[in-house]
């Protein structure tokens, strides 16, 4: 087949018609994406409205390598110190879910002087990209496992290890989503240990 | 019969891509444990499927045969990308509750199979006509599906608690698949029932006419 022959083909135009369309394809996302892309700031906005139900003041806690935590399956990815109310706001990301991890918004609440943590008061799942149950697991089946949280007492994919009630067994097994729930429980302990090492070891 | 209305009877009920060409279950049973995700799934395939149609008729004389398969992933692709950033800037709960099945929409055998059995066939109108009926059929089974699923498994309606009594089994996929198969049961015996019907009134149609002529 000659050059000439070959921009007659089919097969020539079978390639112009593809990237054609991916081209135009693309361009179209990129433009849209300009306009819709959820900025960082607004995706903390959301969450904490998620959380509190309105704005609240916080103040970001800076140099998080410098917290080096024990346990090894949840990176946090921010940290916040809440003024109105004393607490730490956790953005934290839980491993070993089902398809990959689970990152959450989470509230470590502390003692009325601040020096040992009381437990969690929330838990929100900001996004879990792998997780296709992850619908499965409500607001109630997470605030549920905020008030089993306790500090020094490790989370193991939605309960207390070695401490299960069958009230507990139940609401880990109801959702479908056990894996997901490990990655949720991960992160859980991965930002009450953040806090304890950020307090300095008093918790 | 008029096209159109022929058109839209055959997506919401006569070729039902859920309940009689049983299509798209994969969504199906992921998501109609909760009705208020399957509405949403739904509708987001109602407008990704009448776009995806538009745009494959607009374009049927300009894409070659060989290549019309990977011309119709591209602008799916494309068309749920934008669904995707629309839903996670606008209703973050709804992009939230749909989680993994909405990017599995590109491969959605309804949307696939109405692009290649129709609207590369068909002119611009019927063939968006043709997505919004079978988008909507889609949409009303996997709701009402969806409400049975929600009321057996949580006690609930579209979140609202109804009775503190619930049946663990249909808020997870083996109930909603029990479901699934009931609702394809139910549908199909209501479906030849009113075939069966209509079948006997044209036959005693032709009967009378018949009848008259030979009187006459």
């Amino acid at each position: 087949m000659t050059v000439k022959q070959f921009f007659k083909s089919k097969t020539f135009k079978c390639i112009v018609v593809l990237l054609s369309i991916l081209l135009v394809c693309g361009i179209f996302l990129t433009v849209m994406y300009g306009f819709l892309e959820v900025s960082a700031e607004e995706r903390f906005s959301r969450a904490v409205k998620k959380i509190y139900g309105h704005d609240v003041e916080t103040v970001e806690i800076e140099n998080l390598n410098d917290y080096t935590t024990k346990f090894k399956y949840s990176q946090v990815l921010k940290a916040y110190e809440v003024v109105d109310d004393g607490n730490y706001l956790i953005n934290v990301t839980g491993k070993e879910g089902f398809g990959g991890s689970v990152t959450c918004w989470i509230v470590v609440e502390m003692s009325e002087d601040g020096s040992a943590i009381e437990g969690i008061m929330k838990i929100v799942i900001e996004k879990a990209p792998g997780e296709s149950y992850i619908s499965k697991i409500s607001q109630s089946h997470l605030d549920q496992l905020a008030k089993k949280a306790e500090y020094g007492k490790e989370l193991m994919g939605g309960f207390i290890h070695n401490s299960t009630t069958k009230h507990d067994e139940d609401d880990y097994v109801k959702t479908g989503a056990s894996y997901s729930m490990r990655a949720i429980s991960n992160a859980v302990n991965g930002a009450m240990d953040f806090v304890a090492e950020y307090i300095g070891g008093n918790a | 019969m008029n096209k159109y209305k022929r058109i839209t009877l055959d997506g919401l009920i006569f070729q039902n891509p859920t309940l009689m060409l049983v299509l798209g279950t994969c969504p199906t049973l992921g998501l109609i444990s909760s009705a208020s995700s399957a509405a949403g799934m739904g509708l987001t395939v109602v407008v990704i499927l009448t776009l995806s149609n538009i745009i494959i008729s607009a374009l049927k004389k300009v894409i070659p045969n060989e290549v019309r398969i990977p011309c119709y992933i591209v602008i799916i692709a494309t068309l749920v990308t934008f669904a995707r950033m629309l839903l996670e800037k606008f209703v973050p709960d709804l992009y939230d509750s749909l989680g993994g099945f909405l990017a599995l929409i590109v491969v959605n055998c309804i949307i696939l199979g109405r692009a290649e059995a129709f609207a590369n066939k068909h002119t611009i109108i019927e063939s968006a006509v043709d997505g919004i009926a079978n988008g909507l059929g889609f949409t009303c089974a996997l709701t009402v599906m969806g409400i049975v699923c929600e009321f057996l498994g949580n006690g609930s309606i579209f979140g609202l608690q109804i009775m503190s009594f619930s049946i663990g089994i249909f808020s997870m996929p083996a109930g909603s698949f029990m479901i699934y198969g009931i609702s394809i049961a139910l549908f199909t015996y209501i479906i030849n029932l009113f075939e069966q019907k209509k079948r006997v009134k044209e036959n005693q149609l032709v009967r009378e006419n018949l009848l008259n002529k030979e009187a006459a």
